[in-house]
């Protein structure tokens, strides 16, 4: 589970709203994430795969 | 005269042509519908009665003169409140947005009024196209025809619930990560999330640019095809749209299910409700009866989807909203707010990794259209949920649940028809998506029309 502390912290730092109650949701939020990134253990090479990422061909002609 | 609400538009256009229907009727009889139906149900944020009715005009003018455009012409339709509408307000579902009034159309509104459709208004949806409930505190929020007291889904249930309810006859959506396809299901309609980059959405605001696309919504799979026609094609505005000339889709809609081989990944298999899995069951038994060969398929790559789903839609609208919600944190609803927050504290490896991730899942599903000629499988893991005192909760829960059955689609950028497949304990629609290969749409609109006739909301579990 991901600190209030954290949560806190890294939100006031910035300059984002730090609502006491919004903390559990965050939490909840960030559990979800931490938990489902177990499924990339599986992959253990794909930090060497390029990520996909929106290059525009045109954009980049001269 | 229910009836008349009821109808599609392929059923509507040759009435509408051969001037034995008028459009000025047409669309007071509707707009009478949302006058009456709406306080309850919450389907519009800003009905548009005066510029329907003007615009209903014109165009029975138009028709009379014989300059009859097509199959669209004089269709009333609704267009989703993240649609810009030049001088209609558009408020992307947010208090944040409720007196922006764009300068301009949406592309594909453009292309819809120049098919001769007639606009109602612009529909509810939840929040900056970010939930699934439909739980809107800001204008009401709205409710599912079957039954007021469940949730309609979203976020383009404000579509989807007046396509249920007979308020307008087409519907225009979004889906990020399932927001066309999870309402479409919950509210026993359809609906095409089309191929990344084949609808234009400029002029359209974003949630996730990466994974955003625009498509269309209706009560049949003809109208969904004719939508297509329209609202497909090449924009130079848009960074992300195909530079393909796309076919005609609303033609040759018939095929059989003879010989079709249909994969079940297995992934979709787990964790089904009873009730879902038992409908999803007897509808592959009707395909088997009616010729489609069944292959269960392991494409393992998809359990990547809830991690890279989470971490690119929080990271990439977390950085959309990032000066408003440092300036005006009360104008987002607590969902929202804390779904946009959570990205603001995720390391950038997070994002860089779910793209990575996104990769490995679209190259391990790109072979498997050479085994299969579509995927099928639930919409939706669950049967629709009743309101919840604790909306913000249930709101978080049904994304949650929602995500690893309908982010796939949007990660891999592939195709998906969703369609109904029979009806739960509770008599509520249940849902099934049908997904492609990319550009697929045609093959997915004939089969969908294929399983269409087969009356699947008349499947019930009564006897099973």
């Amino acid at each position: 589970m991901v600190s209030e502390n954290f949560i806190q912290n890294g939100l006031f730092s910035q300059g984002l709203p730090t609502y006491s109650n919004d903390t559990p949701y965050i939490q909840d939020i960030l559990a979800t994430i931490c938990m489902a990134s177990k499924s990339l253990d599986t992959y253990p090479h794909i930090n060497q795969i390029p990520p996909i990422t929106i290059v525009e061909k045109e954009l980049l002609r001269p | 005269m229910t009836k008349l609400a009821m109808m599609t538009a392929t059923e509507l256009a040759p009435l509408i042509q051969s001037k034995q229907l008028s459009p000025v009727e047409l669309t007071e009889h509707i707009l009478q519908r949302i006058e009456k139906m709406d306080p309850l149900l919450k389907t519009y944020i800003t009905p548009t009665p005066e510029n329907a009715l003007q615009q209903a005009q014109q165009i029975e003018k138009e028709i009379m003169k014989g300059d009859y455009k097509g199959p669209l012409h004089g269709i009333p339709i609704g267009i989703k409140d993240n649609y810009n509408t030049k001088n209609v307000r558009t408020t992307v579902g947010s208090k944040l947005f409720r007196d922006f009034i764009p300068k301009e159309n949406a592309t594909t509104v453009d292309k819809l009024l120049d098919a001769g459709t007639i606009v109602l208004g612009k529909q509810n949806m939840h929040e900056f196209a970010a939930g699934s409930t439909g739980t809107n505190p800001f204008y009401g929020t709205t409710r599912k025809p079957w039954n007021i007291h469940y949730m309609p889904g979203g976020s383009s249930g404000g579509g989807t619930a007046a396509l249920a309810a007979g308020l307008s006859t087409l519907a225009t959506g979004t889906d990020t990560f399932g927001s066309i396809r999870q309402p479409a299901a919950i509210c026993g309609v359809y609906g095409l999330k089309p191929t990344y980059g084949l609808v234009s959405t400029h002029g359209i605001f974003p949630t996730a640019w990466s994974l955003d696309t625009a498509g269309p919504m209706a009560r049949s799979v003809s109208d969904l095809a004719i939508m297509l026609d329209y609202m497909a094609g090449y924009d130079s505005r848009d960074p992300a749209s195909l530079k393909i000339t796309p076919p005609k889709y609303s033609t040759n809609l018939d095929r059989e299910m003879k010989n079709l081989k249909i994969g079940i990944p297995t992934y979709y298999l787990e964790g089904l409700e009873a009730d879902v899995e038992k409908i999803f069951f007897l509808a592959l038994r009707t395909l088997q009866q009616l010729g489609a060969e069944i292959y269960e398929i392991n494409i393992p790559e998809l359990e990547m989807s809830t991690y890279s789903a989470y971490s690119i839609v929080t990271s990439e609208a977390s950085t959309v909203h990032y000066d408003w919600l440092q300036q005006y944190p009360e104008d987002y609803s607590q969902d929202i707010r804390t779904f946009f927050l959570s990205g603001t504290l995720l390391p950038p490896s997070y994002y860089i990794e779910a793209q990575q991730a996104r990769r490995v899942m679209v190259n391990a599903l790109k072979p498997i259209f050479n085994q299969v000629d579509v995927l099928l499988a639930p919409t939706i893991p669950y049967t629709t949920p009743a309101f919840q005192e604790q909306w913000v909760t249930q709101n978080l829960n049904v994304v949650k649940h929602s995500m690893p059955f309908t982010s796939p689609i949007n990660l891999t950028g592939v195709p998906s028809l969703a369609t109904p497949m029979g009806r739960d304990q509770n008599g509520l629609p249940v849902g099934m998506q049908w997904i492609g290969s990319h550009l697929s749409e045609k093959l997915l609109l004939q089969i969908g029309k294929a399983w269409e006739d087969t009356i699947p909301l008349h499947n019930t579990l009564e006897g099973t």
